[in-house]
């Protein structure tokens, strides 16, 4: 397969299962929080620094349709994590 | 397996901070080693790419329980350790910034039981896996799978082992130990099928690509 194929399929694949499939993504708490319920941890736990940011909880503030609006959380986190990472390990001197 | 702030007290928050950015900075500097010869392919910003969109994919197992991708042992065996812990690294940076999953104060927190143990405990048992299988690249994706099934209970070991120092909550840790456990073994077995299918899925089109594949007989794929 071409590189730029090959790039290419990978991205978009990506971004189908952050921006379509992740609206079908079980409510049910994870392992973690599972566990933190069960075990009585769970009230522990305070709200983070960042939880009145617009994309706190992979939902965009102002839109109200949770497709439109966690879809686009996941497409916006997929480009921030691509540039982040392209910067990062990008080839130096 | 975010965890979220309040869980941890300071002193474990600062202390798994300290540890982060040193394994952060150590893998950092060990980028170069694991470039490929051939970048065309920008392998670790895909796999960061594609671990962050498979974590937003709960799958539901039992009792109202879900699980998802942590993606250790994927993004080492196809792009080498430390890049992965980079990637990974970025991941959570992202998921406590933007989107609130996963505490800000606890992110050493989660960069330490994902992207430092996640990752090595991943990259360790493939390598150790590949030394008993036969040598060929056929070997690496059941590699793959059995890296990601130990490296998400040794994780949830990991969170356990700190929460029992720093936990902010008077609970019976043997008893969250065991929890956590049978939990994530669960999520591990989820955990090996997706790094299987996504480590022999990039085999079959591009072995190249593979950092764990590097050195193997090709006995699989065509157009290298």
């Amino acid at each position: 397969m071409r590189s730029r194929t090959f790039t290419s399929a990978a991205f978009a694949a990506a971004l189908l299962v952050a921006g379509l499939l992740s609206f079908y993504a079980s409510p049910h708490p994870d392992g973690l929080m599972f566990v933190a319920q069960t075990k009585g941890f769970i009230s522990a736990e305070s709200a983070s620094l960042t939880q009145g940011w617009p994309l706190a909880g992979y939902a965009v503030d102002g839109l109200g349709d949770a497709r439109l609006s966690g879809g686009l959380a996941g497409v916006i986190g997929c480009v921030t994590c691509f540039v982040l990472v392209s910067l990062v390990t990008r080839r130096r001197g | 397996m975010h965890v979220p702030d309040g869980f941890m007290d300071s002193p474990t928050c600062v202390v798994a901070g300290g540890a982060a950015l040193l394994g952060v900075a150590h893998a950092v500097r060990s980028l170069q080693a694991e470039r490929p010869d051939d970048d065309r392919v920008p392998m670790a910003a895909l796999v960061a790419t594609f671990v962050f969109a498979a974590q937003m994919i709960n799958v539901p197992i039992a009792d109202g329980t879900s699980g998802h991708l942590i993606g250790g042992a994927i993004a080492a065996v196809l792009v080498g350790p430390a890049t992965a812990v980079v990637c990974l690294s970025a991941v959570l940076a992202v998921q406590a910034v933007f989107f609130a999953d996963g505490g800000v104060s606890a992110l050493g927190v989660n960069v330490t039981l994902m992207a430092l143990v996640g990752v090595l405990v991943g990259w360790a048992v493939f390598k150790a896996a590949l030394a008993l299988l036969p040598r060929t690249t056929s070997a690496v994706p059941v590699a793959a799978a059995l890296g990601g099934l130990l490296s998400v209970p040794v994780a949830a070991i990991a969170f356990t082992g700190l929460f029992a120092i720093g936990g902010r909550a008077h609970v019976d840790v043997t008893d969250v130990l065991l929890s956590m456990v049978e939990w994530h073994s669960l999520i591990g077995v989820g955990e090996a099928i997706i790094t299987g299918a996504v480590v022999a899925a990039v085999m079959a089109v591009r072995p190249d690509l593979v950092f764990g594949a590097r050195g193997l007989r090709v006995t699989t794929g065509v157009d290298a």
